[in-house]
């Protein structure tokens, strides 16, 4: 596995804010690896079954890789090793445990998150040439994207689970906000001048992120909302469920 | 992950990622499923602070809302 980016000839202020943009990414990984390990335990206390379980555990391996592969970026550009520090973990199970928050959490970061990472990665890989930075983006895109389809598992999982208190507020709720954000400009203009490096800016990662919502995440979550209304009709009377037996047959969104 | 955990605070000061990651925490709305969900969607469909000196990603902060 070759990690390392050509850097010959580029100037020190483009090494820079290359190796700033890596290790953001790294420390987003990092991150990532603590919430994965926060949603095994979530699974866990829900009675979930093995293959998501497992799947959650592959995901957690995966960011690990991640972020070992962009630290190992930013310190190429850097010219020295670059890592993270202590994340504090104090309040990390110090939170709303219930289904209905735990699908919150799993709607907003995996089923929404992973979809438009895997999405904004797979753009930036196909945008450089360098051969380390694009094997890099390829294979957080093809992890990411597994990612978002283990949420949208368990989010369907959940839904037929039964736990879960109305689920259509949650989709309606992320259905609401995706809308309204869309119709907010996004300000200031986007500076490419690193695209050919598979780097964004804050605003071209936005634009890319909102993209993203458009094509891919907004659809899916209207068909996931269909689904879950068209369960809950099914079972209209049917007191003390949540209604889902009728989408318990049909295929993943993703 | 500790390859080399000094080289840290170069590109992330510590208390300014404190800062930030307190002041999402501190809104507890966003412990309501529902507004949880809308402030999520709401910053992945911005742009991040351009401000140079808090080079924090606002993704992270709230993957990192673990703290």
């Amino acid at each position: 596995m070759n990690l390392t980016p050509e850097v010959d000839g580029l100037p020190a202020e483009v090494r820079e804010r290359l190796a700033e943009g890596w290790s953001r990414d790294g420390l987003a990984e990092h991150a990532s690896i603590a919430s994965f390990a926060r949603f095994l335990l979530e699974l866990l206390a829900l009675g979930a079954p093995a293959e998501l379980v497992s799947g959650a555990q592959r995901a957690l391996a995966d960011e690990v890789d991640h972020a070992r592969r962009c630290f190992s970026l930013a310190a190429a550009y850097l010219g020295e090793p670059v890592g993270p520090g202590e994340l504090p973990v104090d309040a990390a199970l110090d939170q709303d445990c219930s289904i209905q928050m735990i699908v919150a959490r799993a709607i907003a970061e995996g089923c929404i998150g992973e979809t438009l990472a895997a999405f904004q990665a797979g753009v930036a890989a196909a945008s450089t040439s360098d051969a380390a930075v694009a094997a890099t983006l390829r294979k957080i895109a093809d992890d990411e994207l597994e990612h978002a389809a283990l949420a949208w598992s368990f989010v369907r999982w959940a839904i037929d689970h039964g736990g879960l208190v109305d689920p259509s507020v949650l989709f309606a709720e992320a259905i609401r906000a995706t809308e309204a954000a869309l119709a907010e400009p996004i300000e200031g203009a986007a500076n490419d001048d690193l695209v050919s490096f598979g780097r964004f800016d804050p605003v071209g990662e936005a634009t890319l992120r909102r993209e993203g919502l458009q094509r891919i995440v907004l659809p899916a979550l209207r068909a996931l909302a269909r689904q879950v209304c068209a369960g809950n009709a099914g079972n209209a009377g049917n007191a003390g469920t949540t209604g889902t037996t009728s989408g318990r047959a049909a295929p993943y969104p993703v | 992950m500790r390859e080399r955990s000094e080289a840290l605070p170069r590109i992330v000061p510590p208390e300014i990622e404190s800062a930030l990651a307190g002041r999402v925490g501190a809104d507890a709305k966003l412990r309501e499923p529902q507004a949880f969900i809308a402030a999520w969607v709401g910053v992945v469909a911005s742009a991040p602070p351009t401000d140079p000196d808090v080079r924090v990603s606002p993704i992270r902060l709230l993957k990192s809302d673990l703290r």
